[in-house]
């Protein structure tokens, strides 16, 4: 809308005196394009100044703009020559309001580089708005010339007027304003006021006011020019009255056929309705029709209006026509007048210079649209969309982040989607490090996106979401790059996302494929097989027909394969392996689970003969060198392996952290196993060990996050690999506290490296360090969860751990029944494994030592059935050492002399058996005859006080009955009563006694002392008993030492002995207890006694 | 077709460690053997132990040994049983009058006894008065099962290998002996020849039992590659292992085999603690039992099954539980 014209003025005629009396009468109606007549007349005829701007109007009115300019001209050289120069204030106000009508339809902006619309040639706007100033300033310098001369001073709210309506062309609203209001101040209907009033106020956005003076305009003057129901229009519209606001334009179009402003709003308002997703198609399109032909209408009247070609650059755009296009968005930006149809017009000739091709020109207009509004949205997801293309990922993300960052922070979908996107691809120049911050800034933004989807769903009850916002929503690319970025972090929401992809694939008809064999994996991984199965069979079933079929459902194949692994269908397993080698015999994979499976079975040498061939093909392939590897290191290969490792590190990967964990293995495998004592010997052992350390330690460094490298170098620090292990001497007492400490180190890696193995190594290595710090009951509990849950109890060293745990409990306790665990687990490690002699001599130790244990105990502490048990075991046992001592085999895993020792020993002890059967009968038969001896005395006990209790009674009884045979004379009914009473009393009483009397005949007197005095007997004992094993790790540890009689004797050993003794009496509370509860039992007793 | 069993009833007492061998006998009766060291009879019909119906012997059973019985061998007629130790500790039991009428110390290795390696598997002779035992160095040894020279050496003969031997047996016939192998061999000795005629590789992890068919031609292997494999001891292996048949469905190692009276069926126990019954002519398992523990032990009941019926069978496992199973009629 503008403010195009002077005040109209009333008369359709104007007379000219010329100097007689003749009149000259111009008809206005009727004017002569060419003025040169009428300026003649008027310069010879001296006219008022207001001839001349009459005239000058009426020229303008007609269109003849520099008619009009000539006779202004000419009116100031007239007036200038006859020294007149005071009056001429209407006439500078006259030729500065046709300078701004100029400036409307000049361009704001000259496009030094425009493609299509070439604006060069033309003044710019604010030429124009200067001269317009310039010549106001020369109109009130006039006026007050004017004032200064007495002449009358011509309205003043000409002169307002004017400067209003170029402080409103220069956005100087404020003073725009206050010239507007000065003028109303005194002439309050003045109609160019009130609409420069109304176009300030509705610029504010004070739309029901600015509605009101429109108003006030219109009913003024209908007929006013321009139209005041554009003004009333455009307040409705903003006020949210679509209706009204439409008939409004109408009404002005129906009056002015030519409105294009009118044209323009109803196009725009028509081609807006065509975009209500409620209507029916056909409407649409003719809402579209109908609002293009308004719209293209509007910019034939005015072409030079920035509006009505950003609307018909965007119908234009949409077309495809990028020629016209551009040139529209040219115009656009060269005639904008504000900043968002500047930004508009630089965003849509971006667009269609991206469209054709042109991405530096666009990359320009989308710069120029973001630097001048930083937040508008399109204009950003242009820009970053350019510099992706030119590869500034960077930058890119720097855009949408401005955009999307305080202050003011836009909510796009759109641009968070891209930029989460673009923060969780890599790009180049980013470290690994920053690269995991950026994921999980991109997972941060991708999770904002997904709960505001959510919330809107949420808002949108039954209408669904708007469409972008679904489009955004049913994006499968977009879950699946949230799958893909939460795959390392956290597998159940990539499951998450993969399942939405896949609902969204099942939504277009067919599941895609790879989404299903992805989620199948990822249950796979989850151990939840048969759905995992389920998965893959469908995607097997999808991948049919699908673009590049074959090698999808080759690796669906696979994994299917994988499954039935893991399901223990190897049968199966098989079959589809030699399927996938039939039709691709260079799939490596395959082939390596068919050699796992051989393996598996232990059939090794067919099994290395694929690993070989596939090596053959794919020498360089690391994960092929790394399943090689372990193969040759689980079959013993050990030579091999460090080769084929070392190989792998000179030649193909120096970096390859599985390849350095298996080295660091090899080394302290041959370092720790090597017997060589020679000094030459400990050096090189030393130097295995140090290498080992090196390579767990590079392994680390590559992989913070290698648990395998991290337990590597626990158990380095666990057996003390670099001090004691490489011969570091040290004191006995020093050493003790090291190993302490050292073992502390190691369970608290093996405790971290136990959250990310599922294995049953960590809980064994924890097991070692456990028994290491003489922790047995712990180190059985690890060793039974190593045992149990991962090897089935299958596992001949593990089993063996459990025993020598046991053993070494037993002997700290001085406990039997612990030592009988640990024969039960070497029997069944012996049951496993029956060709292992070592275990046989474990048998016989325990068996023998079992003995030597109950022969060391007091009586009190041992039965004669179990001592009977060991004695057999014990004479087993020495028959055992006797075949063991005498096996001619070439080769036994233990000492025949010693063996030979211990048949000797066991014979010597077995001496005392008898003796020992003796004092034990001896014992129990004491006991038993204690026991009977105070069950006789308590009995007798009891007898004395019933019959004690039976006199009394009888006592009472006899006076019961004196009383009431001196009563019953008296009163008879009474008598009886009483006598009665008083036999139910004693009838109770003596049910009552008996029972207490059996009671006590069970229990023992003085039982409460037996604790005491056999444990002191014990203490001189304990020292000599006990057996440490010499060998540590996992290696089944051979034999028990025989080293437990040369005690030595360190600051460790008292230390432990407190400790063992404080442990005994936590062994004796079950039983104290009991006796506790026991005694207690014949206190109440006692107590009842009282009473009666 | 589904087989269903029933457990039918569980022994009224448990042995305090785990069964590790068990038979059916002749006489209805059922002999365990345990890792507690003790052997005990049962009567099948009540799970309740034996008694002799003549109470008038003084039928008692062994005491407990101090270490676990591993090995149990029981004659055709039901009238003797004898097991072996863990160490090599061999006993004849006369399962009648409840008389040891032997023992013999397997691992003693004085000079003149000639013994090498205590014994491990023992097997008796169905057809007279010796037995074979197997263990270390890969021999097979005749013994005597005489009362009077109890374990007496009569032969050795050296399958060729020097692998541990884990379980050696008797065919019905008395013809050839099975013996496997700690690394899976299958060997078939030919007893007149003294000659290991057969060698069957299919397996190459630990045989721990192997099964005869009644007919004395077929042989049934578990292994712990968890697999059972059928072989014809007729027929020469060659190159190709001399596998008829294979059983896969075990999740674990297979501990224990047997072979139905008449012929049609096998039977396995596992580790993965489940008892499979397994249709030897259709090549699959027809039914799996579940169990609470390793199944190291299983024997089909001797007396062939009334018509329409598949039989009954005996197991013992972990748990030290003796469970007799019933078949419940075929399910189509």
């Amino acid at each position: 809308m503008d403010i195009d014209d002077e005040p109209v003025p009333t008369g359709r005629s104007i007379d000219i005196e010329l100097g007689s009396q003749e009149v000259i009468t111009i008809d206005l109606d009727n004017l002569d394009s060419n003025p040169e007549d009428v300026l003649e007349l008027l310069r010879d005829g001296q006219c008022k100044v207001w001839v001349w701007t009459k005239l000058a109007g009426e020229y303008w009115r007609r269109g003849y703009h520099d008619a009009a300019e000539q006779i202004a001209n000419n009116a100031i050289a007239s007036f200038k020559m006859n020294g007149n120069t005071a009056s001429l204030s209407p006439i500078y106000a006259l030729l500065a309001n046709i300078q701004l009508a100029h400036s409307r339809s000049a361009p704001k902006l000259i496009l030094p580089n425009a493609r299509e619309d070439i604006m060069t040639n033309q003044k710019p706007k604010e030429e124009y708005h200067k001269e317009a100033a310039s010549l106001i300033n020369a109109a009130s310098k006039s006026a007050s010339d004017a004032n200064q001369s007495g002449e009358p001073a011509v309205g003043m709210e000409l002169a307002f007027l004017t400067r209003g309506i170029q402080q409103l062309a220069t956005r100087h609203l404020d003073e725009a304003l206050r010239s507007f209001e000065d003028v109303l101040a005194t002439k309050p209907t003045n109609l160019v006021a009130l609409l420069g009033k109304a176009r300030i106020l509705y610029m504010r956005r004070n739309f029901p006011q600015a509605l009101q003076i429109f108003q006030q305009v219109l009913r003024c003057n209908p007929r006013c020019q321009p139209d005041p129901r554009i003004g009333i229009g455009l307040c409705f519209w903003s006020l949210n009255n679509k209706t009204k606001a439409k008939a409004a334009w109408e009404r002005s179009l129906e009056l002015d056929p030519s409105n294009w402003t009118a044209l323009l709003l109803l196009g725009l308002e028509s081609v807006n309705a065509s975009k209500d997703g409620h209507l029916k198609e056909k409407d649409r399109t003719q809402f579209l029709f109908s609002g293009t032909k308004l719209i293209e209408k509007a910019f034939h009247v005015n072409q030079k209006s920035a509006s009505a070609a950003n609307a018909l650059c965007e119908i234009f755009v949409q077309k495809g026509a990028f020629k016209r296009a551009l040139k529209l968005a040219e115009r656009t930006i060269q005639f904008a007048d504000t900043l968002t149809l500047l930004t508009e017009g630089y965003i849509r000739a971006g667009r269609v210079s991206h469209a054709e091709g042109n991405f530096l020109a666009a990359t320009r207009y989308f710069s120029s649209a973001t630097e001048g509004q930083p937040k508008h949205v399109l204009a950003a997801i242009g820009l970053a969309q350019m510099q992706m293309n030119n590869g500034e990922l960077g930058g890119a993300i720097n855009t949408l982040d401005s955009l999307l960052q305080a202050p003011n922070v836009q909510k796009s979908l759109e641009a968070t989607v891209i930029l989460a996107s673009l923060r969780g691809s890599p790009r180049p120049g980013i470290s690994s490090s920053e690269m995991t911050q950026e994921r999980a800034r991109a997972r941060e933004l991708f999770d904002r996106i997904v709960k505001t989807l959510e919330i809107e769903d949420g808002k949108a009850n039954g209408s669904g979401l708007s469409k972008a916002s679904r489009s955004i929503g049913e994006d499968m690319n977009m879950h699946l790059e949230i799958a893909r970025l939460w795959q390392d972090v956290n597998l159940d929401r990539t499951t998450k996302a993969l399942q939405e992809a896949l609902q969204i694939s099942q939504l277009s008809g067919i599941a895609e494929p790879r989404l299903l064999n992805n989620l199948g994996s990822l249950h796979h991984l989850d151990s939840k097989l048969s759905e995992a199965q389920g998965f893959y069979e469908a995607a097997l079933t999808q991948s049919i027909g699908s673009e590049n079929n074959e090698t999808i459902s080759t690796t669906i194949l696979y994994n299917l394969a994988r499954i039935y692994e893991d399901q223990g269908e190897e049968e199966k397993a098989k079959d589809a392996y030699e399927k996938l080698l039939s039709r691709h015999p260079e799939y490596v994979d395959a082939k390596i689970r068919q050699a796992q499976l051989l393996h598996n079975v232990n059939r090794n040498s067919e099994a290395h003969e694929l690993v070989k061939e596939s090596l053959s093909s794919q020498s360089n392939n690391l994960n092929l060198r790394a399943f090689y590897t372990y193969f040759l290191i689980q079959t013993n290969l050990t030579k091999n392996a460090k080769d084929f490792v070392f190989t792998t590190l000179k030649d193909f990967d120096k970096h390859d952290v599985y390849s350095l964990c298996a080295a660091g293995l090899i080394h302290y495998n041959q370092a720790r196993e090597s017997r060589d004592t020679s000094s030459k010997g400990t050096e090189e052992r030393r130097r295995g060990f140090l290498r080992s350390t090196e390579f767990y330690d590079k392994a680390l460094q590559l992989d913070p996050c290698c648990a395998f490298a991290a337990q590597g170098l626990a158990i380095v620090t666990a057996e003390d690999a670099l001090g004691s292990l490489s011969g570091v001497s040290s004191s006995g007492g020093e050493e003790a506290q090291r190993r302490i400490q050292s073992t502390r180190d190691a369970l608290d890696v093996f405790a971290k490296v136990r959250e990310s193995i599922n294995d049953g190594s960590v809980y064994l290595n924890m097991g070692h360090c456990y028994y290491a710090r003489d922790e047995f009951d712990r180190a059985i509990e690890s060793y039974e969860t190593a045992s149990v849950r991962f090897y089935h109890g299958q596992n001949v060293p593990a089993l063996l751990c459990l025993c020598r745990s046991w053993y070494a409990k037993a002997m700290k306790d001085q406990s039997y029944p612990s030592i009988r665990p640990a024969l039960r687990y070497a029997q069944t490690a012996l049951h496993i494994q029956p060709n292992d002699k070592a275990i046989l001599y474990n048998i016989a130790m325990i068996q023998q030592k079992s003995a030597e244990m109950l022969f060391s105990l007091p009586p009190a502490k041992r039965t004669l059935k179990d001592l009977q048990r060991v004695i057999d075991m014990a004479q087993h046992a020495h028959r055992l050492f006797g075949a063991l001592a005498s096996d001619k085999s070439q080769q036994v895993p233990y000492s025949r002399d010693i063996a030979d020792q211990r048949r000797k020993y066991g014979e010597n002890m077995l001496r005392k058996k008898d003796d020992h059967l003796a004092a034990q009968t001896k014992y129990e038969g004491e006991t038993q005859a204690r026991l009977d001896a105070a069950r006789q005395t308590r009995f007798e006990e009891k007898r004395r006080q019933e019959a004690l209790e039976k006199e009394k009674m009888e006592t009472l009884h006899r006076e019961a009955e004196k009383l009431a045979q001196e009563r019953r004379l008296a009163r008879e009914q009474a008598r009886e009563w009483t006598r009665e009473a008083r036999m139910n009393e004693s009838d109770e009483e003596k049910e009552k006694r008996p029972k207490k009397a059996k009671k006590v005949k069970g229990d023992g007197p003085g039982s409460g002392d037996e604790g005491e005095a056999p444990k002191k007997k014990r203490r001189g004992k304990i020292k000599k008993a006990n057996g440490e094993p010499t060998e540590e790790g996992e290696e089944p540890a051979a034999v028990f030492s025989d080293e437990d009689e040369a005690e030595r004797p360190t600051k460790k050993r008292t230390k432990k002995r407190v400790v063992r003794d404080d442990d005994e009496e936590e062994v004796q509370t079950g039983p104290q207890r009991k006796k506790q509860f026991k005694s207690k039992e014949v206190l109440s007793d006692t107590d009842d006694e009282m009473e009666g | 077709m589904n087989l269903a069993f029933l457990n039918a009833h569980d022994s009224s007492e448990t042995h305090s460690d785990a069964v590790w061998g068990i038979s059916w006998t002749k006489n209805d009766t059922v002999v365990s053997i345990s890792a507690d060291g003790s052997i005990k009879q049962w009567a099948s019909s009540t799970g309740e132990p034996f008694s002799p119906s003549v109470s008038t012997t003084d039928y008692q059973v062994p005491p407990p040994h101090t270490l676990g019985l591993v090995s149990l061998s029981v004659s055709p007629d039901g009238r003797r049983a004898l097991y072996n130790s863990l160490e090599g500790l061999s006993f004849l039991w006369n399962l009648e009058t409840g008389v040891t009428e032997g023992t013999f110390e397997s691992y003693v290795k004085e000079e003149g006894t000639g013994n090498t390696e205590s014994s491990w598997s023992v097997s008796l002779n169905p057809l007279g008065s010796t037995y074979a035992s197997a263990g270390g160095h890969g021999n097979l040894t005749i013994r005597s099962a005489e009362s009077e020279t109890f374990g007496q050496k009569i032969a050795t003969v050296h399958s060729g290998r020097n692998k541990f031997g884990m379980c050696c047996s008797y065919s019905p016939d008395g013809k050839r002996i099975a013996l496997s192998s700690e690394i899976g061999h299958v060997f078939i000795l030919d007893v007149e020849s003294q000659t290991f005629v057969n060698t069957f590789t299919s397996h190459a992890m630990s045989v721990r039992s192997v099964a005869w068919s009644p007919d004395s031609n077929l042989l049934l292997s578990a292994s712990e590659d968890r697999r059972l494999i059928l072989y014809d001891v007729r027929v020469s292996s060659g190159n190709s292992g001399g596998a008829v048949a294979t059983f896969s469905g075990h999740s674990s190692w297979v501990l224990c085999a047997d072979i139905s009276p008449d012929g049609r069926f096998g039977l396995s126990g596992s580790a993965d603690k489940s008892i499979k019954v397994w249709d030897i002519a259709a090549r699959a398992a027809v039914s799996t039992v579940q169990d609470t523990g390793e199944v190291w032990s299983v024997s089909w009941r001797p007396r062939a099954p009334a018509v329409g019926s598949v039989g009954a069978f005996v197991s013992g496992g972990e748990d030290g539980v003796v469970k007799w199973w019933t078949s419940a009629g075929a399910v189509v």
